[in-house]
């Protein structure tokens, strides 16, 4: 077993003030995997969208380039987690290949065209972590990549990522995707590298238990993006109509995204504008916070490839609402009776109103939330998870990335 | 670090919750913010805190004798003319003429031609201007990069003014508090050594 190896992380998401959630799954997982490392460095490339025209684009990188050797970019998590912050302006209407090279050129810019220094890189997201990665590493390290991306089948559908996207599944150590249903979305896509394929989950804590367990279910909780994916405006419909037998309840919604002004002018139509709040985006912390204050958190999205905020919710003795939208399904599996309901994703609130009171009526007794939590630990808590990287990057397999490193790294 | 006084330069308005957020810590612990804009308006739905200064590039621009030359000539000359010989009968259509040539003449030559060869032009007089409207409200403990535009700015201030630099810490966000040396791998520290 490999044991206190100094490990990079390249991702493009991570949790800033900008956006406090984006990425929690990677601090979580940097996190977990700390205490059995040497040395955990996370680099955050990212993409600061603007749309400035090309040529001062142009002078902001020669600007970001100047800056870089002086500017203090360096933090550490509480866990003890360095983070490189490595900025990089960008058009926000990139291709997908575009974007992974403005990742790459990101890192290089950060590490100041030096190659990463680590034992072995653990990367988020082929096309824009692992791409950056193996194309700023020493000839000989090993990279391993973890996919979460919602949007696999965009990147196939275009040419250039698509063949970007084929070239890190060939030259990673290993690429591990969530769960098994992106697992098989990325198989189908690439099938000559289907049997490379691994799953490493989400790391989720465990060890904050909640002070007095969830007596009922009125306080709704949301805690994601607020985009059309996510089926929003169902959840604002099905909230109204169960509000109508119990005016008692109300919902939080933590988030923020482009359908932020809709949902909350749905709700005020709706009649239900004073039950419903507000949060917006909050950082991983605070976030954690929300699921100990509420009753029930309700997950309406229509595709997700984990579901961390799920296991989260469990962990914090809290019963969940979710559709059968890909992830969940797969990481409660076994537990889902225990933890509440999972109904079928549908456009309209019907099966989330269905599932709720079907929910209430046998809570608390039908429910073992406590059983629950301590099988998903042994999925998805940190010392699980930790040991699961551990045990992949102490793996024989895996493919040199030297032709790449060297002629990418000049 | 006591009460520390904060530039955030965020001239292209482009990540404002960063800065809402940061200026908001800075001045709820009891220090000072100053904010650079290029415009308040393009904030909106979620002004910063009260006690967050705010200084506005656009607004130091209109005071700058050439933009205030180009509006002498394209805005307020034309406008004194037509109100001189627009009087009496002629009152009515000399304000249509004014209105009209304001709209599809002096806007556009101001938006098409003023703003970009000024801004080609100035760029090192936007960072005097910066440099007299804002760093002479400092000394500053930190200035915080938090936009594209913001590294431009910050790049030309921290060349121009190698001494008021000197000193200062710059960072690209107000969470990162260690340098990062040229291996960044071996050197993320913790107190910036």
């Amino acid at each position: 077993m490999l044991n206190r190896a100094d490990v990079a992380v390249v991702t493009p998401w991570f949790p800033t003030d900008d956006h406090p959630y984006r990425g929690a799954f990677v601090q979580a997982m940097a996190d977990a995997v700390a205490p059995r490392c040497e040395r955990v460095t996370v680099y955050h490339t990212e993409m600061w969208t603007t749309r400035m025209p090309r040529r001062a684009r142009g002078s902001a990188v020669r600007a970001l380039e100047a800056l870089t050797p002086t500017a203090l970019r360096g933090r550490h998590t509480p866990a003890g987690v360095g983070v490189v912050c490595a900025p990089y302006p960008v058009r926000p209407d990139l291709s997908y290949s575009e974007y992974a090279l403005c990742h790459e050129r990101a890192l290089r810019v950060a590490l100041r065209r030096r190659p990463l220094a680590a034992d072995l890189v653990h990367a988020h997201t082929g096309i824009f972590g692992g791409w950056a990665a193996l194309h700023n590493v020493r000839p000989g390290t090993r990279v391993f990549v973890t996919e979460h991306a919602t949007f696999i089948d965009k990147i196939v559908r275009e040419p250039r990522a698509r063949a970007m996207y084929d070239t890190v599944l060939s030259r990673a150590a290993g690429v591990f995707a969530v769960g098994e249903g992106l697992r098989t979305t990325i198989a189908e896509a690439f099938p000559h590298h289907a049997h490379r394929l691994g799953i490493l989950p989400n790391a989720v804590r465990f060890d904050l238990p909640r002070d007095l367990p969830v007596s009922d279910l009125r306080r709704w909780l949301y805690v994601g993006s607020i985009i059309p994916r996510k089926n929003i405006f169902a959840l604002i419909e099905a909230f109204a109509r169960c509000r109508e037998r119990d005016s008692a309840l109300t919902l939080t919604l933590v988030g923020s995204g482009a359908l932020y002004g809709r949902t909350w002018r749905l709700a005020k139509r709706l009649g239900v504008g004073d039950a419903v709040t507000f949060r917006g985006a909050v950082g991983p912390e605070a976030a954690l916070a929300l699921l100990r204050e509420h009753d029930l958190l309700v997950h309406p999205s229509q595709m997700e490839t984990f579901g961390m905020t799920l296991i989260e919710a469990v962990a914090a003795g809290m019963p969940v609402l979710a559709t059968r939208c890909g992830g969940p399904e797969e990481t409660l599996a076994g537990v889902e009776h225990m933890v509440g309901e999972l109904v079928e994703v549908q456009a309209g609130p019907d099966a989330l109103v269905d599932g709720y009171w079907r929910l209430r009526d046998r809570f608390p007794h039908g429910l073992d939330l406590a059983r629950a939590a301590t099988d998903l630990a042994a999925r998805y808590g940190y010392a699980a998870v930790a040991e699961a990287h551990l045990a992949t990057w102490s793996g024989t397999g895996g493919l040199d990335v030297a032709p790449m490193a060297e002629q990418a790294v000049r | 670090m006591t009460a520390p006084h904060v530039l955030f330069v965020a001239t292209g308005g482009d990540r404002h919750l960063g800065v809402w957020t940061e200026s908001r810590r800075v001045v709820t612990g009891g220090g000072r913010a100053l904010v650079l804009l290029d415009h308040a308006d393009a904030w909106p739905g979620k002004p910063l805190h009260r006690r967050v200064k705010v200084v506005e590039t656009s607004k130091l621009e209109k005071r700058h004798w050439p933009r205030r030359a180009a509006n002498l000539v394209l805005f307020r000359g034309p406008a004194w003319l037509l109100r001189a010989v627009g009087r009496g009968r002629l009152a009515d259509p000399a304000g249509r003429m004014l209105t009209a040539y304001q709209d599809q003449v002096a806007s556009r030559v101001q938006r098409l031609v003023v703003l970009p060869v000024y801004r080609a032009l100035s760029r090192t007089s936007r960072a005097r201007l910066i440099n007299r409207h804002v760093l002479s409200k400092g000394p500053f403990d930190a200035v915080v990069v938090s936009d594209p535009h913001g590294l431009r700015d910050v790049a030309a201030l921290v060349r121009a003014n190698p001494d008021v630099f000197h000193g200062t810490r710059v960072s690209f966000g107000l969470a990162y508090d260690s340098e990062v040396g040229p291996d960044p791998h071996q050197a993320v520290n913790r107190d910036g050594r």
